[in-house]
């Protein structure tokens, strides 16, 4: 572009106090290339499959169905990703990864909520709208995780590697290397002890959800 | 033990045990017709967010920066500059914000030829 071809625009921008457009409209070509390039049926059924196991897990903790709640989340995630709400930088992470840290997010800000207001009453009239708004998804939510880590810790009783990475996740941490420091283990007893835990924990909710439904039937 | 460090574990759980499972890609097929329809939304989304570029496409960045007050007010400026200017539409309160935009940098292309 010549010189001579921007001066009006520039003229034009100074006699009506308009800044320099510096950011170009969102979002720009080259993020709508990569969202193209990474929208695949393969993204998609990875994302898809994160957020079913998290509302299969959110379903049982509840103790009840929540229908939509997979396309609920996913949908929030992509519009707010096109909204500009939740920035996706294509040149640091992959689209998946983005959606799948989106929805993690969400899901994790509920159980601080939960937390940041558990001291707040219903019958507290003045903060009832507060107390409202904060609800945990669901109220029974630290009965469950307090069965959840005793039925664990049951499971694995007789096997302290998976133990001492349990412990490790209740001092919040969780990442590899540090884990490794505060228990000692070395990498490949992490890897297996780890796998191990994970597969203890991922049928978990189903056998509490089944417990409960049988302590309830032993009742009635 | 925080009730808050017993969430935390939960949660990192579930997050591994997600990030496993979705490594798997062990989709049903009602599951895997949901995920088609979800990718659709986003490609649609896109469309139209491509289509809404598209159609300003020839108005300058800053026009395309300014809000809807803003630009009235310019366009009400132009008119008091060229009372006698004949314009299309002149009920501009009731267009879009993007049409208006694109009446704004006819409204200046027409002032700039005049002037």
């Amino acid at each position: 572009m010549k010189e001579t071809d921007i001066a009006p625009d520039r003229s034009w921008r100074a006699a009506h106090d308009v800044q320099p457009d510096t950011e170009e409209a969102w979002p720009p070509p080259t993020w709508r290339a990569q969202f193209k390039a990474q929208a695949t049926s393969d993204m998609i059924e990875d994302v898809y499959g994160y957020v079913a196991k998290r509302a299969t897990w959110i379903q049982h903790q509840q103790g009840r169905r929540s229908p939509g709640l997979i396309r609920e989340l996913i949908q929030d995630a992509l519009g707010d990703t096109f909204a500009g709400i939740v920035r996706w930088d294509p040149s640091r992470c992959p689209l998946s990864l983005h959606l799948k840290t989106v929805i993690r997010s969400r899901l994790s800000h509920e159980y601080e909520r939960a937390e940041q207001f558990a001291h707040i009453t219903i019958g507290d009239a003045d903060e009832t709208k507060l107390a409202r708004d904060a609800e945990p998804i669901d109220p029974g939510f630290d009965t469950y995780v307090d069965e959840f880590e005793t039925r664990l810790r049951q499971l694995a009783a007789d096997d302290p590697a998976v133990l001492a990475i349990l412990d490790a996740y209740l001092e919040g941490i969780t990442e590899r290397a540090k884990v490794c420091r505060v228990t000692g283990l070395t990498k490949a007893n992490y890897h297996n002890a780890h796998r191990r835990l994970k597969r203890l924990a991922e049928n978990l909710p189903e056998h509490l959800r089944a417990a409960a439904i049988g302590s309830l039937a032993a009742i009635a | 033990m925080t009730r808050n460090s017993k969430r935390s574990m939960y949660e990192a759980l579930a997050h591994e045990v997600a990030m496993d499972a979705a490594a798997r890609r062990e989709l049903t097929d009602t599951q895997r017709a949901e995920a088609r329809e979800l990718l659709a939304f986003a490609q649609g989304k896109l469309a139209e967010l491509e289509a809404k570029q598209d159609r300003c496409k020839g108005v300058r960045p800053e026009i395309r920066a300014m809000d809807r007050p803003s630009v009235l007010k310019r366009l009400a400026e132009i008119f008091k500059l060229q009372p006698r200017a004949v314009f299309a539409f002149r009920d501009y309160a009731r267009l879009s914000d993007d049409d208006l935009r694109l009446a704004l940098e006819d409204a200046e292309q027409m002032l700039a030829r005049l002037s």
